[in-house]
C-alpha cells in the first residue's frame, strides 16, 4: 500500500528528556510498542534515530 | 455557551462553497457528489477537487473555519459507516498542526474537525499529540536532513493510549508522510489500533 512506505522511528524519553529506548524502523500503522519509565514518546522519519540510544539526552522545541 | 455556527450565520449569510447557494456553507447536493475513498487504514469523504477542493481551502486558508461543521459531518459518516459495520472505535484524536501554525491562522483545523466528528458520533475526543521541531542545528545537517527537520515530529504522551482504538482525523492527505507519522506516534503511546478519517485525499 502507498501510505505504507513511510517507516519510522521511536524515541521514548522519561521526565528528565533522557532517551530509555530507540525502536527504528517500525510500519507506522501496524506496530505497538512501549518503554518502561518512558513519559513521551516521538516519532521521526526512519532513520533519523540512527546514532541515538538509550541515556542520550534529547533536546527539542514546539513547532 | 455561545452557538458559534448561529453568530456566524447571522453576520454573514451563508453560500455554499461548491456551488454558491444560499443557506449553507457546503451543501447537501455539494456534499453527495464526493465519493468516499478507501486505501488500507486511511478513509477519506471524496477527492481533493471541484467543491471539496474549494470548501477546503476556504477553511484551511480563508479563515472559514465554520465550514468545519460541513467538513467534519463528511468525514463522521464515513465513520460512522465504519461503526455500523462492527469497527471498534473508542477515541478520536486530531493529526494536531505546528502550534505556530494554528497560531497564524487562528484555529488548528485538525482540531476543529476532530470535534465535530467526536460529538457527532459521541467518541470522546483526545488530544495526547503535540508537534516539535528538533533542535538540532540545521548547519549540521545534510539536505534530504534538513527537509525532515523541518517537516517536524509528532510527540505523544507514552501510555496515554493503551489498549485503545483510535480514529485520527485530518483535513487533506496528499503523500500520507504526516497522517503515517501521526498513526506511528499513536501506536508507540499504546493504541492497538488506528485508523485515519480524513475529509480529503489529494492523488
Amino acid at each position: 500500500m502507498w501510505f505504507m512506505r513511510f517507516p519510522i522511528d521511536a524515541v521514548f524519553v522519561d521526565g528528565a528528556g533522557r532517551v530509555v529506548r530507540v525502536a527504528e524502523r517500525l510500519a507506522p500503522w501496524r506496530t505497538m510498542i512501549a518503554a518502561r519509565g518512558a513519559r513521551d514518546v516521538l516519532e521521526l522519519p526512519a532513520g533519523a534515530a540512527a546514532g541515538t540510544q538509550a541515556g542520550d539526552e534529547l533536546l527539542f522545541e514546539p513547532a | 455557551m455561545i452557538d458559534l455556527a448561529a453568530v456566524r450565520d447571522t453576520l454573514l449569510a451563508p453560500r455554499c462553497a461548491g456551488c454558491g447557494a444560499p443557506g449553507t456553507w457546503f451543501c447537501l447536493v455539494c456534499r453527495d457528489l464526493c465519493e468516499p475513498i478507501v486505501r488500507g487504514r486511511v478513509h477519506a469523504a471524496g477527492t481533493y477537487g471541484g467543491a471539496l477542493r474549494d470548501a477546503i481551502q476556504r477553511f484551511k486558508y480563508k479563515g472559514e473555519a465554520g465550514l468545519a461543521n460541513e467538513l467534519g459531518a463528511l468525514v463522521a459518516s464515513c465513520l460512522a459507516a465504519d461503526l455500523a459495520q462492527g469497527v471498534a472505535l473508542d477515541v478520536i484524536v486530531p493529526a494536531v498542526l505546528h502550534r505556530e501554525r494554528a497560531r497564524e491562522r487562528g484555529y488548528d483545523q485538525a482540531t476543529l474537525l476532530a470535534e465535530v466528528v467526536a460529538r457527532s458520533v459521541t467518541l470522546p475526543l483526545v488530544r495526547p499529540m503535540r508537534r516539535v521541531r528538533r533542535a538540532r542545528p540545521q548547519v549540521e545537517l545534510d539536505r534530504a536532513a534538513r527537509a525532515e527537520n523541518v517537516r517536524g515530529a509528532f510527540i505523544s504522551v507514552a501510555g496515554s493510549l493503551r489498549g485503545a482504538r483510535v480514529a485520527l482525523i485530518d483535513d487533506v492527505v496528499t503523500t500520507g508522510a504526516t497522517i503515517a507519522a501521526a498513526a506511528g506516534a499513536l501506536r508507540a503511546a499504546g493504541a492497538r489500533d488506528v485508523r485515519a478519517y480524513v475529509v480529503a485525499f489529494d492523488e
